[in-house]
């Protein structure tokens, strides 16, 4: 009886995976349906990782439209070695990194106000170690960043992580560390606030 | 180490506020996506449902290809512009070089020379006293090489292409020939009136002015032309106009001490009868002296 229950489980992604081959199939021969079958399966993830890299809704949804656009487009590029939504948040990190740095200078010149509305909604006892917090994670390089973001705010795996960047889960492991131990850094003045 | 851990699970708890987004605008992306995938329905699906290509795939395969061709057109419409020119002001040398070998090599036959005169100087010949003695073209010649006055070029291989000179550029070639010709005689000229002024005649004040007066019209007269073209014969007329101008005030008598010592200055600065003797070919003075015996 307890065999049976990872038994199922197995099949069951078995049969997830080959509907999502079928899926695939069909978006690549221009089936609207499927396509949009496929976003609404993966749409919620990959916008809120573009959201929580870019910080900005604007740019999140350009960022998700661009990343499902480029996808659609090069579905023959799916070998379906691993799953379609580990490739679309390949594809994800990559737009989505690649729009920030075009946009850096808006993105530089848009933060006060950016800043302001966020000052704004915010409250609590520790609003500013928050927004320390916010700050030092935008100062990080952007590989720690965006290992963090992806770690630690959104929860993916190492493994996840590391096959959307293209990198050894060793590095995204290092970098994670890195990007701690710099945030600690930063925040070592407010050292009492994180003991409460 | 207790602070190391508080730390770490305060981060665990703060880090999923960081850019916490808001509900998924779903509808609003998908229209959005849905247009731009209609926007070209090529790229995503052919008719008979073979591998669709990305349009942006499509243009940077042909990029290259159309860099290089346009980079060719360029080159060719460059080296066209470049020939046409030196063409134009290769053809007078051509005859001065034609001429040269006439009188001095003995290796190439008569015949062979008057042929490629033929399509090379459509124009009348000089009169036979100037024919052997100054190639005006040579004036230009003498300036680009600074070659010191009496010194011949070396006859160099003809190298005039019947095919490239046309008759429109022979008749620019005959043009720009009897201007040179008209530089040399004033050239000439103005060599002459400053030798006279250095001869240190003081009663001859008033007819020197005279002469600078006619000097100075011709020299007006070329800077107008097309002879002026040429940067290094334009800078030598213009600095000769400026001494001729000096010259040409001279009403008096006698020279006038300041009169001389800024004309002198002025000669010394520009540097104005070396350039100009080295300008003028062998043998200019002959035409002068010829043609004014005629």
């Amino acid at each position: 009886m307890e065999m049976a229950q990872p038994l199922k489980h197995y099949r069951h992604q078995a049969e997830s995976l080959s509907d999502e081959r079928r899926l695939v199939g069909r978006a690549r021969a221009g089936d609207s349906t499927a396509q949009r079958t496929l976003y609404e399966a993966h749409v919620d993830r990959v916008y809120r990782l573009a959201y929580r890299l870019s910080g900005s809704e604007e740019l999140a949804k350009e960022f998700t439209q661009d990343a499902f656009v480029r996808a659609f487009e090069r579905l023959d590029d799916f070998r379906g070695d691993s799953a379609f939504g580990t490739w679309l948040h390949t594809i994800t990190t990559s737009v989505t990194l690649n729009g920030l740095k075009k946009n850096k200078r808006m993105r530089d010149r848009e933060a006060p106000l950016e800043e302001a509305i966020t000052l704004a909604r915010k409250g609590g006892d520790d609003f500013d170690l928050r927004e320390r917090l916010a700050r030092a994670v935008a100062a990080l390089p952007e590989g720690c960043r965006t290992v963090f973001m992806m770690h630690d705010a959104e929860g993916y795996t190492h493994e996840e992580i590391a096959e959307a960047l293209g990198i050894s889960s060793g590095t995204t492991k290092t970098q994670l560390s890195r990007a701690r131990a710099k945030l600690r850094i930063a925040l070592a003045a407010f050292a009492k606030e994180w003991v409460r | 180490m207790k602070d190391h851990d508080d730390f770490e699970r305060w981060l665990a708890e703060a880090a999923p506020t960081l850019n916490a987004p808001s509900a998924t605008p779903k509808q609003e992306m998908w229209t959005n996506i849905s247009a731009r995938l209609e926007a070209a329905p090529h790229d995503l699906s052919g008719a008979d449902g073979a591998r669709p290509r990305g349009t942006i795939g499509h243009s940077k395969r042909w990029l290259w290809p159309l860099a290089v061709a346009a980079a060719l057109v360029l080159g060719a419409a460059i080296d066209r512009l470049v020939l046409q020119r030196d063409s134009v002001i290769d053809t007078p040398r051509t005859i001065a070089n034609v001429d040269s070998m006439r009188s001095d090599s003995s290796t190439v036959s008569r015949k062979n020379i008057q042929e490629r005169q033929v399509v090379t100087d459509p124009k009348p010949r000089p009169r036979p006293g100037l024919e052997r003695s100054a190639a005006p073209e040579q004036v230009a010649t003498n300036i680009e090489r600074g070659a010191p006055r009496g010194e011949q070029r070396a006859p160099s291989a003809v190298t005039a292409d019947p095919s490239r000179v046309g008759p429109a550029r022979s008749a620019d070639a005959g043009a720009n020939a009897t201007l040179r010709l008209a530089a040399t005689q004033t050239l000439v000229q103005a060599e002459m009136l400053l030798a006279a002024y250095r001869a240190d005649d003081s009663t001859e004040a008033r007819q020197l002015g005279r002469w600078a007066r006619d000097v100075l019209v011709s020299t007006r007269l070329l800077l107008d032309s097309k002879v002026a073209n040429d940067v290094k014969l334009r800078t030598l007329l213009q600095d000769l106009e400026l001494v001729l101008m000096q010259v040409a005030q001279l009403s008096g008598a006698a020279l006038d001490d300041i009169e001389r010592d800024l004309l002198d200055r002025t000669l010394k600065d520009r540097d104005l009868l070396p350039r100009i003797r080295s300008a003028v070919p062998t043998g200019a003075a002959i035409i002068t002296t010829t043609s004014t015996s005629d």
